[in-house]
C-alpha cells in the first residue's frame, strides 16, 4: 500500500469517525493549550526576577501539568483506540496486512495531533494572552504593574515535544495492541469488558510506603528554605502514592465488600460489580482528579493568604494611615522636645487640627539579642548562638495605638512573637532584671521575615535600661558596640484631605527635618508590586488544574456513559426497572464524586504545615490565617466540583439511557 | 392449562414515509409444560412477537394474556418485576454481563427480587449438575466458550422459575455441537416441567419441540404437533416438508 491510499484511507476514517474525534481533539487541545500557557510562565519576568524560587515553584508545576497532560492523553487516545478496534478488525478481515494498518493509524493520529498541536500553541498563546488581560484589568490596583503575556518558544518547544511523545506512544502502543491479535480477538476487545482486576499487593505495599513517607516529610519538616526542596519531594511521594493506592486498595475494599452477605442487595449488587468492573481505569482517572483538586485547593488558599497578609502587613507596619520619624536618638533630656516637634509637624500639615484623628506617639527601640532559656543576651561577634531581633515599645504608646488601657508595674512587660512555636516563657530576664510576661496578640509588622520578639515595657525609663544592657553594633569591623537607639515616632489618620497632595504635603513638611515618612497607601502599593504578581499566578495555576480536573471529570462520564449503555440494555431486559438503574449509578457516581474530594482534602490538610512553612517566606505569619483560607477554598471548590459532577452526570445519564 | 394467550395481536411500525406491518392478527396459545417453537424466515416477524411477549415492546392492537393477566396494560412500573417474575430469556448473543462471574449473572434476577442468598445457593445447587455449569460457576463470562456462556444464560433464565421460558435463536450463534447440548439442555428442563417458547428458523432446533408454529408476513400460517412415538428425524422431516409448501405457496 502506498503512502497516497493510506493517507486516503485515513482522511476516510477521520471523516467517517468525527463523532468520537472532535470531543477528543477538543477535550486534548484544551488540556495542552493549559499545559502550553503553563509553561510559558516559567519565563515570565515577574517570576524570573522576583524570587529564585518561584521559577522553581512554576517549574514545578510545569512537570506536574506535564504529567497530568500525558496521563489525559494516554486516557483518551485509549477510549478513541477501543472503539475502533472493530474497525480494525474488520480491515484485516477485508484483507489489509498489519503493517498497513499502522500506517493508516500513523497518519490518522498523525493529523489528529497535528490539529491538536495547533490548537495548543496558538490557542495558548491567545487564551493567555486573553487571561492575562482580564486578570490585569480585573487586579490593577493589587497586582503591581501590568504582567505580559509574551509569546514564549521554549513554551512552545516544550508543548511540542511532550506532543511529540504522546503521539510516538500512541503510535507504538496501537501497532503493538494490532501486532499482537489476531481480527476475532480485536472484535471480540470492544465487547468484552476489561477484567476483574486483581486485588495487587505488589502495587499496595510501595504505595503505602510512598504515602507514609511523602506524610512524614510533610508532616516533620521544620524550617522555611529547607520546606521548598521537601516539598517537591513530599508532593512527588504523594503523586505516586495516590496512583498506586487507587489502584490497589480500591479493588482490595470492593473485594471485600464482594465477599459479605449483604453483597446479594440489589444495589449493593450492582454497585460493587460495577464499580470493581471498570476500576483500572476508574482508579487512574479518579487518582487524577483528587491530585489535581488538591493542587487548585493548595494553589488557591496559598494565594488567598498571601493576598490576605498583603494587606495585615501594610497596615500593621503603619498603623496608622500616616507616620512620621525622628532620626533622632532619644533619652530623658531630649525626649518631650522631640515628641513636641513631632506632633507640632504633623498639626503643621493642616489648616484645622481636628482632621487629626486617632494619632499617637511612640518609642521604638529595635537591638539583637541572643536568647538562652529565658534570657535574653547581648549578641556581639563573641557570643554563640543565632541572633533574633528585639524590637520594644513603650507602654502609654501601645496603649493609645491599641485604645487599650494596660497598666504595667516596674518588674512587668508585654510580650508577643511573629512565630507561635516561640512565645513560651512566664519571666524574661534581661541583665539583672527579671519580669514577669504577659501575653498579647501580636503587632510585629509583618515586613519582618525572621524571627522577631517584642515587649511593651513600662517607660522610657526601662526602655533605656534595655538599650544599655542591649548593646548593637556601632561597627562590626571593629567590633565596637553601643547604646542600642531609641526613636520617636507619630502616626495619625486624616480626614476631610485629598490623599494624594496630603501626603505630598506631608513629605514637603518632614523633609526638612529628616523626618522619616510612611504613608500606608503607598507602602500598600509597595507591598503589591512585590507580592501582587502570586495573586496573579496563584490564579492561573488555580484555573489551569480547575480546567484540568473539569476536562477529567468529563471525558470520565461521557466514556463511561458509552461502556455502560449496552451493559444497562441487558439489565433492562433481565428485569431491571428504570429506578434502580438510575439509583445504581446514582449511588456509583456518589461513591466517585466524594472519593476524589475526600482524598484531595486529606491531602491538604496534611500538606497543610510544610505549606504554612513555606508561606513563611512571604511573611505569613499566622497559621489560622492560612487556615482559614483553606477551608473557604475548600467549601467553594466543594460547590464547583458539584455543579460540574451534577452536569457532567447529566450528559452520562443521557447516553446511557440514548 | 393455558399459560399464553395471543388475541388478534398486530404491530405496525411507522416511520415518517412508510408504514411496516410487522404483525397482523397473531392468534394462539401455550398450555403449561409445553415446548413451542416459533419458525419463519428473516423478516417473517419472529423477534418482534417475541419481543412483544417478553413486554419488551408494545402491540399495537391485541391483547396478550400471561396466566390471565393482560400484559399489554401493564404500568411501566410493573413491567421489571413482572419480567423477573414470570419470565426468563435466552438470547442469541446471551446477554450475559462481563462485570459479574458466572455464578452472580445466575443470582442477578434473584438479587434483583431480593431473594436471600442462602436460598439462592439453594437453588443453583438444583440447577447446576443438570445443566454442566459446576466447574465454570466462579469463571466470568469472556473467560468461558459460547456454549458455556448459554448455558449459564438458561440458568439464569431458569433460576427464578418462571411461567415462560423464551429463548430468541438460542443457538444462532453457537457451533453444531454446542447446539445440540443447548437444545437437550431445554428439552431437560421442559420434561422438568418448564413451558418454553423457543423462537428460530433453524430445523434442527424445531426438531426439538413439541409443537411448531409457522409464521410467514406477520400471521401464524401453520402449526404441527410431534407425535407421540415419532422420532426426532421424522418430525424434523415434517418441518421441512411444512416449510417447503409454505414457501411454495409464495410462487
Amino acid at each position: 500500500m502506498n503512502f497516497s491510499m493510506a493517507r486516503k484511507f485515513a482522511f476516510r476514517n477521520l471523516k467517517a469517525n468525527r463523532v468520537l474525534e472532535v470531543p477528543f481533539i477538543l477535550s486534548s487541545g484544551l488540556m495542552f493549550i493549559l499545559f502550553n500557557i503553563m509553561a510559558s510562565l516559567y519565563n515570565n519576568e515577574y517570576v524570573q526576577t522576583r524570587h529564585s524560587s518561584l521559577a522553581m515553584i512554576i517549574g514545578f508545576g510545569i512537570v506536574l501539568t506535564g504529567l497530568f497532560t500525558f496521563i489525559f492523553g494516554v486516557y483518551t487516545t485509549n477510549f478513541l483506540l477501543k472503539r475502533r478496534n472493530k474497525e480494525f478488525a474488520l480491515y484485516g478481515v477485508l484483507g489489509l496486512e498489519k503493517r498497513h494498518i499502522r500506517k493508516i493509524i500513523s497518519i490518522e493520529f498523525f493529523i489528529l495531533f497535528a490539529i491538536v498541536g495547533a490548537m495548543a500553541i496558538v490557542g495558548g498563546y491567545v487564551f493567555g494572552q486573553l487571561t492575562f488581560l482580564i486578570l490585569n484589568r480585573l487586579l490593577k490596583d493589587v497586582a503591581g504593574g501590568v504582567m505580559d503575556y509574551p509569546f514564549d518558544f521554549m513554551a512552545m518547544g516544550v508543548t511540542l515535544l511532550l506532543l511529540f511523545a504522546m503521539y510516538v506512544f500512541t503510535v507504538l502502543r496501537s501497532s503493538f495492541r494490532i501486532y499482537l491479535s489476531t481480527p476475532v480477538q480485536l472484535l471480540g476487545k470492544h465487547h468484552s469488558g476489561e477484567g476483574e482486576p486483581k486485588s495487587r499487593f505488589m502495587l499496595m505495599m510501595p504505595g503505602l510506603a510512598a504515602l507514609i513517607g511523602g506524610y512524614y516529610i510533610a508532616l516533620t519538616t521544620k524550617g522555611i528554605l529547607s520546606s521548598l526542596f521537601l516539598f517537591f519531594g513530599a508532593a512527588i511521594l504523594v503523586i505516586i502514592a495516590t496512583y498506586l493506592l487507587y489502584v490497589s486498595l480500591s479493588v482490595f475494599m470492593l473485594k471485600l465488600q464482594k465477599k459479605r452477605e449483604s453483597y446479594y442487595t440489589p444495589t449493593k449488587f450492582l454497585k460493587i460489580s460495577g464499580l470493581l468492573h471498570r476500576m483500572k481505569s476508574n482508579a487512574v482517572s479518579l487518582a487524577s482528579i483528587s491530585i489535581l483538586s488538591a493542587g487548585v485547593i493548595v494553589a488557591l488558599s496559598v494565594t488567598s493568604t498571601i493576598y490576605s497578609t498583603i494587606e495585615n502587613t501594610a497596615s500593621n507596619t503603619v498603623p496608622r494611615q500616616y507616620q512620621i520619624e525622628s532620626p533622632e536618638h532619644i533619652d530623658q533630656s531630649n525626649y518631650k522636645a522631640v515628641t513636641k516637634e513631632l506632633n507640632d509637624t504633623v498639626r503643621s500639615t493642616v489648616d484645622d487640627s481636628s482632621k487629626i484623628t486617632n494619632d499617637f506617639s511612640m518609642l521604638k527601640m529595635m537591638a539583637p539579642v541572643v536568647r538562652v532559656n529565658d534570657e535574653f543576651k547581648m549578641y556581639s561577634a563573641k557570643t554563640s548562638g543565632l541572633p533574633n531581633f528585639l524590637l520594644a515599645y513603650d507602654l502609654e504608646g501601645y496603649n493609645a495605638r491599641t485604645n487599650s488601657n494596660i497598666q504595667l508595674s516596674d518588674d512587668e512587660l508585654l510580650l508577643c512573637v511573629n512565630q507561635n512555636n516561640m512565645a513560651d516563657m512566664k519571666n524574661l530576664t534581661i541583665g539583672n532584671r527579671t519580669f514577669k510576661v504577659k501575653n498579647i496578640e501580636n503587632i510585629v509588622p509583618s515586613n519582618f521575615a525572621v524571627e522577631v520578639y517584642c515587649v511593651v515595657v513600662k517607660d522610657l525609663d526601662t526602655m533605656e535600661y534595655l538599650s544599655k544592657t542591649l548593646q548593637s553594633a556601632a561597627n562590626v569591623k571593629s567590633a565596637t558596640y553601643e547604646n542600642s537607639p531609641i526613636t520617636a515616632a507619630v502616626s495619625w489618620d486624616a480626614k476631610g484631605v485629598s490623599e494624594k497632595s496630603y501626603s505630598d504635603v506631608v513629605k514637603n513638611i518632614a523633609d526638612p527635618n529628616d523626618y522619616d515618612v510612611s504613608v500606608r497607601a503607598e507602602n500598600l502599593k509597595l507591598v503589591y508590586g512585590l507580592n501582587g504578581g502570586f495573586l496573579f499566578l496563584g490564579i492561573v495555576i488555580g484555573l489551569i488544574f480547575l480546567t484540568g480536573t473539569i476536562l477529567i471529570t468529563y471525558y470520565k462520564q461521557i466514556s463511561e456513559g458509552y461502556e455502560d449503555r449496552s451493559k444497562y440494555q441487558t439489565m433492562k431486559k433481565v428485569g431491571l426497572s428504570d429506578k434502580l438503574i438510575k439509583k445504581t449509578s446514582a449511588s456509583q457516581i456518589v461513591w466517585m464524586f466524594f472519593a476524589p474530594l475526600a482524598v484531595a482534602a486529606i491531602h491538604c490538610m496534611v500538606a497543610s504545615k510544610i505549606v504554612y512553612q513555606l508561606l513563611g517566606l512571604f511573611a505569613v505569619k499566622n497559621f489560622m490565617e492560612y487556615g482559614k483560607f483553606f477551608f473557604i477554598v475548600l467549601a467553594i471548590f466543594f460547590i464547583i466540583y458539584f455543579v460540574i459532577f451534577k452536569i457532567t452526570s447529566r450528559a452520562y445519564y443521557k447516553i446511557v439511557q440514548g | 392449562m393455558t399459560i399464553l394467550e395471543l388475541k388478534n395481536v398486530k404491530k405496525v411500525y411507522e416511520t415518517k414515509n412508510v408504514t411496516t406491518e410487522a404483525l397482523n392478527e397473531i392468534n394462539f396459545s401455550v398450555k403449561k409444560g409445553e415446548f413451542i417453537s416459533i419458525m419463519g424466515e428473516s423478516g417473517a416477524g419472529k423477534t418482534t412477537l417475541l419481543n412483544i411477549i417478553a413486554t419488551l415492546d408494545k402491540a399495537t392492537a391485541g391483547t396478550v394474556l400471561l396466566n390471565g393477566q393482560d400484559i399489554t396494560a401493564l404500568q411501566d412500573k410493573e413491567i421489571s418485576k413482572f419480567r423477573r417474575k414470570e419470565l426468563g430469556f435466552v438470547f442469541q448473543d446471551f446477554n450475559l454481563l462481563d462485570q459479574f462471574s458466572n455464578k452472580d449473572n445466575i443470582f442477578l434476577p434473584l438479587v434483583l427480587s431480593e431473594i436471600e442468598p442462602t436460598d439462592m445457593k439453594l437453588r443453583l445447587e438444583k440447577l447446576q449438575s443438570s445443566l454442566g455449569i459446576e466447574e465454570i460457576l466462579e469463571k466470568y463470562p469472556y473467560e468461558v466458550s459460547g456454549g458455556q456462556k448459554q448455558r449459564v444464560a438458561i440458568a439464569r433464565a431458569a433460576i427464578t422459575g418462571p411461567s415462560l421460558l423464551l429463548a430468541d435463536e438460542p443457538t444462532g450463534a453457537l457451533d453444531s455441537a454446542a447446539s445440540e447440548a443447548i437444545l437437550n439442555l431445554f428439552n431437560k428442563i421442559n420434561e422438568k416441567g418448564q413451558t418454553v417458547l423457543m423462537v428460530t428458523h433453524s430445523l434442527r432446533a424445531s426438531s426439538y419441540a413439541k409443537r411448531v408454529l409457522f409464521i410467514k408476513d406477520g400471521i401464524v400460517y401453520h402449526e404441527i404437533y410431534r407425535g407421540e412415538n415419532e422420532s426426532r428425524g421424522e418430525f424434523m422431516e415434517r418441518i421441512n416438508q411444512a416449510q417447503f409448501m409454505l414457501n411454495r405457496g409464495d410462487k
